[in-house]
């Protein structure tokens, strides 16, 4: 039986066949999106500040934006934490709130910039996204930790979204044209 | 059939996305809140700083403290008389006084009844003012907290063998500490006004709760006392209302409740020759610190500089100490002592208040030697600066 | 390598520089209320935003205290005027790469921990009040 949710986006009458091959894109989208990032937890971290990540998942959030829109990217971005903090291990602990905060503050900012600024292009907008995910871990660890002092950390942070907003963009932008013209037309 | 479906999944996402959101929240431990009041009270800045986790509560228990120090201050202040009484030259009727609702000892309102030769204080007058007032004359029937302030300060009149002693009012007068005199007081002016200054003429009745000063032109001065014993009220209030962490801080009179944030509170003292510097740090929980210095309150006649602690003996500013601090549980009793033992000698001093329990001292000389009690050992972190010297400190 | 016309767009440039301000301004900030360094500095351990450890740290400062944190116990290292976290049982051990840190400005957090170290501000210099 297919549940409703996912149907949520298709007009009635469509073909089943269409649901199917949403399911099936949704479905690819959000396991790839948490083998990156059970892949990137796997990585030795240079950089020993918390926060600073490569995202690479997030990469997947920007072209379900792209391609779906807001109401699926958030989803997939929240499912995407979600399971990947399943496999690692970390699932409702400090760091789950944190990345889940971040990621979904990114999403939605992410939107925003997609719909109100559209003389930003994907590289702009990821790295909008890549900073407002630092910022609002950020927020979201003060308050959970109780301490202003973690702020200190702030102009790093800030700072770190751009090369790795910029290297998801790039990724995004390689991906996107070949998967335009293959994605389901609602 | 399908319809129920997707409500029911609905319910469950927004449950499940309360869950995940409230679970960080409900375990949270509620944060720690700061609730600070400020006044203008007894001639200082007072400020009462209040920590919980109920910011409601605190801030009643805030007003209520400050509602208690204002009524301190309005029983001591020497200065604070009725204007129209005094120019009618009528004088209020006792009798109807009496008859009035007043706190008094138990047992002792038939008598009173019978007793006109007691005055009482009236509205808008200080308690001081009248028994200051009614020198000579008759006793006046006082507030339960002016009596126990003033037996408080027979008490130590005795333990320091006359140094300190709250009848100095004629002699504060003359030096003009409170109005605006400008003049050295003549040796014979302040004869004369120390011959009114002995605490043995202040009779205090247990009994009827009222004070007589003996003789005409006595009067009394509480800036020792009031300050102090107004911030320890306060301070009981703020307990009885529920505060467990505070700190009060009225010009330099200092009380704490509890502890910081399981830490003792940090409390500087000032360096008696350099305002911008601190001569120890103070690690207090749930007691007081008060200084009496000689740079507190400073006139300037003629070129050279006299401070407002003066000898009853003398009738001068006392000289040989520049800074007394003392650490004690009770605030009333911090402000007292610390003017006391500024006014004896720094050996004399030391072996006092060996002798009270649960007080500890912290004293500079006039050439800058600093003695300390034992009891501080362990409550103080040193950093005079290079001009100070360590004399002995007494042993228990 | 993907061939474009351009990398970044006039706009997206313009953000870029926007974040690099924005990091810019919160460093001064930071700096400003952090104060100058002096030679008297106060180190604080936080758990769960609440003080546990308050201590001066001097030139010649040499001390190891164990905290216990949230989850487990850490260990802090302090010396020369600086301090830094040698031991943490935490997955990640951010707190310990991050090495020293040795004035107001700077701090290290251990998120699993929920512990905070840092240096205090030099404004007030951690008084409650000063008796005169």
């Amino acid at each position: 039986m297919i549940p409703v949710w996912m149907g949520l986006r298709v007009k009635q009458g469509e073909l089943l066949m269409t649901k199917t091959r949403k399911i099936v894109y949704y479905a690819f989208f959000i396991t790839l999106a948490t083998a990156l990032g059970v892949f990137e937890a796997m990585l030795p971290n240079p950089f020993p500040l918390p926060g600073v990540k490569l995202g690479l998942a997030n990469t997947i959030t920007i072209l379900a934006l792209y391609l779906y829109g807001l109401r699926d990217g958030l989803a997939i971005a929240a499912l995407r934490v979600l399971f990947t903090s399943l496999l690692v291990g970390t699932f409702l602990s400090v760091g789950f709130y944190l990345s889940l905060t971040g990621a979904v503050l990114s999403t939605l900012v992410m939107a925003l910039c997609i719909k109100a600024f559209p003389v930003l292009s994907v590289m702009g907008v990821s790295m909008a996204g890549a900073v407002t995910h630092n910022l609002g871990q950020l927020v979201m660890a003060s308050l959970l930790i109780q301490t202003p002092y973690i702020f200190y950390y702030l102009p790093v942070l800030l700072l770190a979204g751009i090369p790795t907003g910029l290297a998801t963009g790039y990724l995004a932008c390689l991906l996107l044209p070949h998967l335009e013209e293959k994605k389901p037309h609602i | 059939m399908k319809k129920r479906y997707s409500t029911l999944l609905v319910v469950m996402g927004i449950v499940a996305v309360l869950l995940l959101v409230g679970y960080p929240l409900f375990t949270q431990r509620a944060i720690l809140q700061n609730y600070t009041g400020e006044e203008f009270l007894m001639d200082t800045f007072v400020s009462i700083s209040t920590y919980g986790t109920d910011t409601a509560l605190l801030r009643e228990a805030t007003r209520q403290a400050f509602q208690e120090m204002r009524r301190i201050a309005e029983l001591t202040d020497r200065f604070a008389t009725v204007a129209p009484e005094r120019a009618t030259g009528e004088p209020h009727n006792p009798d109807k006084a009496n008859a009035s609702n007043k706190e008094q000892a138990p047992g002792s309102e038939g008598r009173d009844r019978h007793n006109a030769d007691l005055d009482t204080v009236p509205t808008g007058e200080s308690a001081v003012a009248r028994i200051n007032a009614m020198a000579g004359i008759k006793p006046v029937r006082v507030d339960k907290d002016v009596f126990t302030m003033l037996q408080m300060a027979q008490e130590y009149h005795q333990l320091t063998q006359g140094a300190f002693d709250v009848t100095i009012g004629p002699v504060m007068d003359l030096w003009g500490f409170g109005q605006e005199r400008k003049q050295v007081p003549a040796p014979e002016e302040l004869q004369a006004a120390l011959s009114l200054v002995d605490s043995k003429d202040m009779i205090l009745d247990e009994e009827s709760q009222s004070v007589f000063l003996k003789k005409k032109g006595m009067s009394l001065d509480l800036g020792a006392v009031a300050k102090g014993y107004a911030v320890e009220k306060a301070a009981q209030i703020l307990e009885k209302a529920g505060v467990k962490q505070a700190i009060i801080n009225a010009g330099g009179n200092i009380r704490v409740l509890g502890k910081k944030e399981e830490q003792p509170w940090k409390v500087g003292i000032q360096d008696p020759r350099n305002p911008e510097a601190l001569i120890g740090i103070l690690s207090l929980t749930d007691e007081s610190a008060v200084t009496s210095g000689d740079y507190q309150r400073v006139k300037e006649i003629d070129g050279k500089s006299y401070h407002h602690i003066i000898s009853p003996l003398t009738g001068y500013p006392a000289e040989e100490n520049i800074s007394v601090t003392v650490v004690t549980p009770d605030s009333g009793r911090a402000d007292l002592l610390s003017t006391a033992l500024f006014l004896m000698e720094p050996q004399q001093a030391l072996a006092l208040v060996e002798q009270i329990p649960d007080t500890e001292m912290f004293l500079v000389t006039d050439d800058k030697k600093i003695f300390y009690t034992s009891g501080l050992e362990g409550k103080i972190e040193l950093t005079p600066g290079e001009e100070y010297a360590y004399a002995k400190k007494m042993a228990d | 390598m993907l061939m474009r016309k351009r990398w970044l767009t006039k706009a997206d440039t313009r953000l870029l520089i926007a974040v690099i301000l924005l990091s810019l301004v919160a460093y001064v900030m930071i700096k400003i209320s952090a104060g100058y360094a002096s030679a008297e500095k106060q180190a604080v351990v936080e758990v769960s935003g609440k003080i546990v450890r308050q201590f001066d740290v001097a030139e010649d400062t040499a001390t190891r205290m164990t905290i216990r944190g949230k989850t487990r116990p850490t260990t802090i290292e302090v010396q020369k005027g600086r301090m830094r976290v040698l031991e943490a049982f935490c997955p990640d051990q951010l707190c310990v790469k991050q090495g020293w840190i040795s004035g107001p400005g700077q701090s290290i957090v251990c998120v699993p921990n929920e512990l905070v170290i840092y240096f205090q501000d030099n404004d007030d210099s951690g008084l409650d009040g000063i008796t005169r």
